[in-house]
């Protein structure tokens, strides 16, 4: 759809009617999404899927109170009507508001903004991707204990107008896409699954289709399947108390769970209560909480190239920006919007909100949460460290309690670790702890060679549940004390 | 002004004849689903969050020589069913044959359902909502704070083939969930009905606000394996843990905790489950993603493996028919169970904990996942009100625990089903399910509050 003229008039008439209506604050947004999705198994194409979805969702604030409507419809009349809506439902919450909504400083800025991508992850052939999946499919077939090879790829473009009633004119066009392998062993009592680049549907960012050659599904797919064969013979993971080097993605999880979900503004401020939970984090922790070792530092930064948490400008208008989390091991900073900076008495939202379509509400999610690259130049020199520990790599289970703090995650793969050196095999491999402690017994990072931004497509937060596509840059790290092999 | 209505068959057929329409195409199926919603979310006791949203989807299949392709649009129009087809019909000829392929849906009657819609619920007003929420925040006791969500959802959807399907429903759902917090405790209820007038906002708030008082000043507790009794919110995280072992395609590819297992014993004689989308207090449309009427599926009948759910392409793979557990294509998940009921005993509550010297009441669980699906092995937390049971009496609250369970093996040590069936739902599917006494329930770790 083309974002100006008939899009800006509809997306400027929404906002017009909101204001006109009693709304102290408005805006639209106006999106159409491109989506591809395919799915190949065992060297069967077995989906092929195609969607587009354009509609508009309008904000406003009247009476102090917030309401959202949105509509497919996208016609004059049905665009005003969804307006009006947004008005009525922000009258129906004045009889239960607390204190009214006060926002923090926006931009009336008139900008354009699109992913650089090398690639149009859409332009590529469709039968050249099928035939990369086939391909890789198949060649993880051969291993006789693989009895299911799946690969995927899926790929987004979202086109926005952003219009606010502050003058706000925000034109973004943001590209996304992914691809991943997955080889499935089933045996007498175990199943045992093997992916590559990540287990979440496969590795994904703010990039084009460069991306995907860059993983090169088809030169690993033999060392996957191989990988999920070695599995299903190997011997359990012991429980231990023990040292533990996880890999990037591993620690990127980590970040995501007991960092990236506790920083949330809005969680700590209780808005999530009924769903997702709370935090153990309070605002006024800032500068005072030690979150974890020296060797911590965490950035929230929405520049990052080619991250899936990349954008120009939140769904608030607000321009991307990049936040200081935690600072040698001590709480800095938290992710913000317009309503919660205000509350917490910050000038400026950290420009974090975003929603998964038109048809949701602009909720606080993480951009690129990322763990800073530390002094360790190779995976060799973090495994020289230990006697005796466990190297865990590939994300397999994740659970965490409803104020970010009891964890327990399981790993595809691991491998001891004696006397600095990789052994065998274990399987089942999990770990637990509690955050503030994990993260102390932190004690050497990866460096910058070993440092990948890692994206995670499937954020859940928000009643109804929407997703957020976030990424979390982090290297291979090492862990002291850990208990692992949780029974 | 209030919500929107639905449009009728008559509307949306043009649309459904635009997309079947498509020439050179073997066979089409198209559904389109007009769905609208709203949702007024809560915290701290103030509406917080406001939303509703209405939307139009047209999704079209097309095969052509045994290739397949899928298609979407939320343009729906005919000239927007014709592009979604087109575009189907362009990415099935780029795909090589897909030989798991399954015939598309025929000609077939619809299991008579009644009262899945209710027209008050399906224009239901902000106002109507923010009442509800001030009802059920009306049973805060002093120090207490409400957060939640109370919602009103609507779908119509027209389905059909070439090959002879045709149908039309119409659905609402309704639902009010609360988690009330004060003296560091929490309490949590839910409700959920086709008709907000039967969604008893109130009761939720009544019933979260006493747990959540009883709760307070929660007490320290060591990890170990406890006889419980999980109330119903923490019953249905266990069987929605159970989706993978219920599914024949799991089931055919060995990765199933049943393959290779049915017919024996893998759970207590008390514990029965099904899948009954027809049933009564189940919600949603007679007819699956795939267009097929939806049947009852007996899983586990007197704690014995006895069935799995099939759509149309594990059925064909397992030369039998369809039980109308498919969702829309394409579809990579397989089957999936979306309306189970575990079937109610005799005991009330205080029966159950009755039954227990030593043990805990558990009031829901929290973040669970599937560590090992062969072995039905899931992780978990305690949330929102785990109290001891001491000479069975529920006794003080206790801190939040983490729990490493096969979820079978749980059940196997049921010996005792509640009476009541309580509607309980997480974000993909409602199920109905009684409290259960288990003898065994792993707790590995305790959290600090």
């Amino acid at each position: 759809m083309d974002m100006t003229g008939e899009a800006l008039t509809l997306a400027e008439r929404a906002v017009a009617v909101a204001t006109s209506g009693g709304a102290t604050y408005a805006d639209a947004r106006l999106v159409d999404v491109r989506a591809e999705h395919l799915r190949v198994r065992n060297g069967e194409v077995e989906a092929v899927r195609s969607s587009t979805s354009t509609g508009i969702g309008v904000r406003v604030v009247r009476g102090g109170c917030w309401g959202f409507a949105a509509t497919g419809q996208l016609d004059a009349s049905s665009v005003e009507a969804t307006a009006r809506l947004a008005l009525e439902v922000a009258a129906a919450g004045s009889a239960l508001q607390r204190a009214p909504v006060a926002l923090a400083e926006g931009d009336a800025v008139q900008a354009s903004w699109s992913t650089p991508i090398d690639e149009d992850p859409f332009a590529v052939p469709l039968e050249d991707k099928l035939d990369l999946l086939v391909r890789s499919t198949t060649t993880m077939l051969e291993v006789p204990q693989v009895s299911i090879a799946h690969g995927s790829f899926d790929a987004w473009r979202r086109s926005s107008l952003f219009v606010s009633s502050e003058g706000a004119r925000i034109d973004q066009h943001i590209t996304q896409c992914g691809a991943g392998l997955g080889a499935t062993a089933v045996g007498e009592s175990e199943v045992q699954n093997r992916s590559y680049p990540n287990s979440f549907g496969g590795d994904c960012g703010s990039e084009g289709y460069e991306l995907v050659r860059r993983a090169d599904l088809l030169g690993n797919a033999a060392r996957v399947a191989d990988e999920a064969a070695q599995l299903l013979v190997a011997d359990e993971c012991d429980a231990d108390v023990t040292t533990v080097v996880l890999d990037g993605s591993q620690v990127a999880l980590q970040v995501h769970e007991s960092i990236g979900h506790p920083i949330e503004l809005d969680r700590v401020l209780g808005m999530e209560a009924a769903y997702a939970g709370t935090s153990f984090l309070a605002p006024g922790d800032v500068g005072r909480l030690r979150y974890g070792s020296p060797l911590l530092n965490v950035v929230a930064d929405a520049t990052t190239p080619g991250a899936l948490g990349t954008f120009g400008y939140d769904d608030e208008g607000v321009a991307a920006t990049s936040t200081p989390i935690v600072t040698d091991g001590v709480l800095a900073g938290f992710l913000t919007s317009r309503e919660t900076a205000a509350e917490v008495g910050e000038g400026r939202s950290g420009a974090t909100v975003r929603a998964q379509s038109w048809a949701h509400l602009p909720l606080i999610r993480m951009t690129n949460v990322s763990l800073q690259p530390g002094a360790a130049a190779s995976l060799d020199e973090l495994l020289d460290g230990v006697d005796r520990g466990l190297y865990m790599e590939t994300n397999r289970s994740w659970s965490i309690d409803d104020k970010r703090v009891d964890f327990q995650f399981g790993t595809e793969w691991a491998r001891e670790i004696r006397n600095g050196t990789l052994g065998k095999v274990v399987r089942n491999a999990t770990y637990a702890g509690r955050t503030q402690p994990f993260w102390a017994s932190l004690d050497a990072v990866g460096g910058p060679s070993l440092w990948k931004a890692w994206g995670l497509p499937n954020c859940g937060k928000g009643q109804p549940s929407q997703i957020g596509y976030v990424a979390h840059g982090a290297a291979p790290a090492r862990f002291r004390g850990v208990q692992v092999g949780v029974r | 002004m209030t919500a929107s209505g639905p449009l009728g068959e008559d509307a949306l057929a043009p649309v459904v004849e635009a997309a079947l329409s498509l020439g050179a195409a073997d066979d089409v199926e198209v559904s389109v689903s007009h769905s609208w919603g709203a949702l007024t979310r809560f915290a701290a006791s103030a509406i917080h969050q406001h939303v509703a949203s209405e939307d139009t989807t047209v999704a079209v299949r097309v095969v052509v020589g045994g290739r397949v392709g899928t298609s979407s649009t939320n343009d729906a129009t005919p000239r927007g069913a014709e592009a979604a087809a087109g575009a189907a019909l362009a990415a099935a000829r780029l795909t090589p044959p897909d030989p798991t392929h399954a015939e598309l849906a025929g000609a077939r009657d619809l299991p008579r359902v009644e009262g899945r819609y209710d027209e008050g619920t399906a224009v239901a007003s902000p106002k109507q909502r923010a009442e509800r929420v001030a009802g059920l925040l009306a049973a805060l006791r002093p120090g207490q704070e409400g957060a939640g969500a109370v919602s009103t959802d609507a779908e119509e959807r027209s389905y059909a083939t070439t090959v002879g399907a045709r149908h039309y429903g119409l659905t609402t759902r309704a639902a009010a969930s609360t988690v009330i917090m004060g003296g560091g405790a929490s309490g949590h209820a839910e409700d959920a009905a086709v008709t907000l007038d039967d969604v008893d906002a109130a009761d939720v708030g009544v019933r979260a606000a006493a747990t959540c008082a009883a709760a307070v000043d929660p007490g320290d507790v060591e990890p170990g394996d406890y006889e419980v009794v999980l109330l119903p919110s923490a019953v249905m995280t266990l069987l929605e843990h159970l989706t993978t072992t219920f599914s024949a395609k799991a089931y055919a590819e060995g990765r199933s905790a049943f393959s290779g297992r049915l017919g024996e014993a893998v759970a207590s004689p008390l514990v029965s489950i099904a899948d009954d989308a027809l049933g009564p207090g189940a919600l949603g449309l007679p007819f699956d993603g795939e267009g097929t009427p939806r049947t009852r599926v007996e899983l586990i009948t007197g704690g014995v493996a006895s069935a799995v759910v099939h759509d149309r392409t594990s059925a064909a793979a397992a030369g039998v028919a369809s039980t109308g557990h498919g969702l829309q294509a394409p579809n990579p998940y397989g089957p999936v169970p979306s309306s189970m009921v575990l079937a109610p005993g005799p005991h009330s509550v205080d029966d159950l904990v009755a039954g227990i010297d030593h043990g805990l009441v558990v009031t829901r669980f929290w973040y669970a996942r599937t560590v090992n699906p062969k072995k039905t092995l899931v992780t978990g937390m305690t949330r929102d009100g785990t109290f001891r049971i001491d000479g069975g009496i529920v006794g003080p609250p206790v801190r939040n625990l983490r729990w490493n369970v096969s979820v079978l093996d749980a059940l196997a040590s049921c010996d005792g089903v509640g009476s009541r069936l309580r509607t309980c739902s997480d974000e993909w599917w409602d199920t109905r399910v009684p409290a259960l006494r288990l003898r065994s329930f792993a707790f590995s770790s305790v959290t600090d509050h």
